[in-house]
């Protein structure tokens, strides 16, 4: 069985099939889900974001342009818009408290045997901005090069590779003042 | 390449040369094998760089795509079409003609009304038309 091209599955969304939605959710939903996951800091509102994705793409998807965009850097610009409206909305508290809540569900992480690098990773992690999160998530777990990165966030190749490098210092720092051997 | 330029480079990139521009690929390689601390640098962003990859791999839940998958065409389903938002429906027969006419009617009735009211208005001046805003009828 073939599978179908990315352009394909998006022309049969279009054209309002299913079988093409479910196709492409089969395809890249796990990676949106995991830069909604890592920009906001708790699974159900990447949940929620990965949801109201699937329905953008449905609604949208005639105007992707295969010659303009990856699909795959198009999804991401769909995910981070709705991330960044999520983050609005929850400046009605404080900013900081709403990116640092727990996930109440505990993760496979706790039963990895690397779970304490882990933890101090995902606490290093919540403490960044959410921008600087979605650089890293885009680049270091996604693979993205450099420009597909900066056109999903809206920013320069230049400004996105500096926002990269004080992010993962900021992880870095993190990571060393949460180590055992620190004060 | 200097140090600094090396740890910038770690910083921004990673341990992974694969992402390095070009044309610090072959330099930063060089440093890292030839000076200890370059080496001592590049073994820890390396080892940030795997708990990257560990993190990753341990967060995927297929289980949830589906279900999120579901509820997106449960959604999709309920929404209007397109059709049936469509406002033309407005401007044909029935409705159409109904809206005409009442438009029609609306402009005789402006046309014919319009001119006296806007005499009576004129002879009763200004303090009866501030009077009769202010519902002060014993005025007129």
């Amino acid at each position: 069985m073939t599978e179908d091209s990315d352009e394909a599955l998006m022309r049969g969304i279009a054209a309002g099939e299913e079988r093409a939605l479910r196709a492409l959710a089969a395809r890249h939903l796990e990676r949106m889900r995991r830069l909604a996951r890592k920009t906001l800091g708790s699974e159900a509102e990447a949940d929620d974001v990965a949801q109201e994705a699937l329905i953008r793409v449905w609604t949208h998807a005639a105007s992707w342009r295969p010659e303009r965009a990856r699909l795959s850097t198009w999804l991401y610009t769909i995910v981070w818009r709705l991330c960044v409206d999520r983050l609005r909305a929850l400046r009605t508290v404080p900013l900081e408290h709403a990116m640092q809540a727990e996930d109440p569900k505990p993760g496979a992480l706790e039963t990895l045997t690397r779970a304490g690098d882990l933890s101090r990773l995902a606490a290093a992690m919540r403490a960044l901005q959410p921008r600087q999160r979605a650089a890293l998530t885009l680049f270091y777990y996604e693979e993205m090069n450099g420009p597909d990165a900066a056109q999903v966030l809206g920013l320069s190749l230049r400004a996105f590779w500096s926002l990269l490098h004080r992010a993962r210092q900021s992880v870095q720092q993190h990571m060393t003042s949460l180590s055992p051997g620190q004060p | 390449m200097t140090l600094a330029q090396f740890i910038h480079c770690l910083d921004t990139y990673g341990a992974d040369f694969r992402r390095w521009p070009d044309q610090d690929r072959a330099a930063g390689e060089r440093l890292r094998d030839t000076s200890p601390e370059a080496r001592q640098r590049w073994e820890a962003a390396h080892r940030l760089d795997e708990l990257f990859a560990l993190d990753r791999a341990s967060a995927a839940d297929r289980s949830r795509e589906s279900v999120i998958t579901d509820a997106a065409l449960r959604r999709i389903r309920n929404v209007p079409t397109r059709k049936s938002l469509d406002w033309r429906w407005l401007f044909r027969p029935p409705m159409g003609a109904a809206l005409g006419a009442t438009l029609a009617a609306g402009l005789i009735a402006g046309f014919y009304a319009g001119p006296v009211l806007h005499r009576s208005a004129q002879e009763m001046g200004p303090l009866a038309v501030t009077a009769l805003l202010d519902g002060e009828e014993e005025l007129l």
